[in-house]
């Protein structure tokens, strides 16, 4: 018999509502993407820590973060190779130049930037839906709310229809290859298609039984301190670092 | 097709946000959608979502050196079924989505949001028009065509805007016409893509599988006739005496 008590103790900060954690991230990636100095990225970059550690993200953050950095070598070869002289970069009366290796690099880094603090902000919420509930909170339209919830929802079924059909194609021995292969990409796309049209209806039914009304009532919370502390910094930090080369 | 996150300059990220704010305020604010509505076009939005985690393996043919996701092709069937508007709202959602959870890149959301907005503006309600009214073998080439147009339009949009808000020296007369030849490619396989799926759309459309997609109101006498005719209102009151028989 186990006689210790599991103390799961949870400071304020751990608790922070998925409504702040949403505006201080578009915050701070609007910020990256309006740098024009390196020194500016590295801000928002050296940021990411104690954003880490208040978001508590899982540690499948970094991971998530590394698979996409191909993906940004790749156009940051192709800017490399498009790019045969200087490049002048302006953001109002501030303008910069830099060499073809130079401007590459400064992709790469706020690219990869703004990728870990995306990452971070997705991999702290426990559901997608804490995302979307946390738009709602924002005070946006509620038909965009309810879309994207009824997105979140269908989008698992198409998902598992999906992968039932792949899957009972190799149980029968199917193995597609080449040319094949699209084709019976194309047969699955379409079959899921005209499946999900009539779940669409049926969901529709069911929904207007139930008397939905055309919006969905969601469970966001209100304003903590904690929340309204981070976004402040957030904001404060953004517009700093943007204006910084602008003061000169 | 997409501006990845970083390439561009801040003016063109401003005024990508500006847009896009504007023409969601539009499209989703100015009208009452009502259940069915929200639920065609949030699986139309699923549809599009769930597509861009299959990629085609392109590179098999040694076409394209990468698998390509058809998301364009989504977004132009959502638009000549469901319409421009309802289209809109389908490809914004997923295109938020894709940018929050696929490939975070909030920063560029903005101006891709808005390039989908122009490029479905442009083309959208000829293309939704065209396809209503052609008959059902034709569908088929007025989606090909559609798909074809909207990759075009968007292709060169983007080229545009990388030439005038890149930077001040955009060179190398080369990588132009690779684009070119990129957008080219990918535009008749998007396009032979909406056709596939505008298929399976056009032919599933019998008498015993109505689509739900189509709005109601818009179906003129014989084809509510065609798809219900077990409803027709003679029929209706014949079978409500005869059930009224029965009870007695």
């Amino acid at each position: 018999m186990s006689n210790y008590i599991l103390l799961d103790i949870k400071g304020n900060i751990d608790t922070l509502d998925p409504k702040s954690k949403v505006i201080t991230t578009i915050f701070m990636v609007l910020g990256v993407s309006l740098s024009v100095e390196p020194f500016s990225v590295l801000i928002f970059g050296v940021f990411t820590i104690p954003l880490a550690i208040i978001y508590r993200p899982r540690s499948s953050f970094l991971k998530k973060a590394i698979y996409a950095l191909p993906f940004s070598i790749l156009f940051t070869l192709m800017i490399f190779f498009s790019i045969q002289e200087d490049i002048t970069v302006n953001i109002f009366n501030f303008s910069r130049t830099y060499t073809r290796l130079q401007f590459a690099l400064l992709v790469i880094f706020r690219f990869s930037v703004s990728i870990l603090h995306t990452t971070i902000l997705i991999e702290s919420v426990s559901k997608s839906i804490d995302i979307i509930e946390a738009i709602a909170g924002l005070g946006i339209n509620e038909t965009i709310v309810s879309v994207l919830l009824l997105i979140d929802r269908i989008s698992r079924k198409v998902q598992s229809d999906v992968n039932a059909k792949l899957l009972a194609a190799r149980a029968r021995g199917f193995t597609s290859k080449g040319f094949n292969s699209i084709i019976f990409r194309m047969r699955i796309y379409g079959n899921v298609f005209i499946k999900l049209s009539r779940y669409s209806d049926s969901l529709s039914d069911s929904l207007t039984a139930r008397g939905f009304g055309g919006a969905f009532s969601h469970t966001g919370r209100g304003w903590s301190s904690d929340g309204i502390a981070v976004v402040l910094l957030g904001i404060s930090l953004s517009v700093f670092t943007i204006s910084i080369p602008l003061m000169r | 097709m997409r501006i990845p996150e970083g390439i561009v300059s801040p003016a063109l990220i401003i005024i990508g946000w500006l847009i896009s704010v504007v023409m969601l305020y539009v499209v989703y604010y100015k009208t009452n959608y009502k259940v069915k509505d929200l639920t065609s076009i949030a699986s139309m939005g699923a549809f599009i979502f769930v597509m861009q985690f299959i990629p085609i393996p392109l590179q098999v043919l040694f076409i394209i050196p990468f698998p390509i996701h058809l998301t364009i092709s989504g977004i132009m069937i959502a638009i000549l079924i469901i319409g421009p508007k309802r289209g809109m709202i389908a490809g914004s959602a997923a295109v938020i989505l894709n940018h929050i959870f696929v490939l975070p890149s909030i920063g560029i959301m903005g101006v891709n949001l808005a390039n989908m907005f122009i490029t479905s503006l442009l083309i959208g309600s000829v293309f939704h028009q065209l396809y209503k009214r052609v008959m059902k073998e034709l569908k088929i080439l007025v989606a090909l065509a559609a798909g074809i147009s909207y990759v075009l339009i968007e292709g060169i949009l983007i080229m545009l805007e990388l030439i005038f808000f890149h930077n001040t020296v955009y060179t190398s007369d080369y990588i132009g016409v690779i684009f070119l030849a990129y957008i080219g490619v990918l535009a008749a396989i998007e396009g032979v893509f909406s056709a596939v799926i505008a298929s399976y759309h056009s032919f599933s459309q019998t008498k015993d599988t109505k689509n739900v997609y189509d709005d109601p109101d818009e179906l003129d006498d014989d084809t509510i006739e065609m798809l219900y005719p077990e409803h027709d209102d003679n029929n209706e009151e014949a079978e409500n005496k005869e059930n009224e028989k029965k009870i007695r």
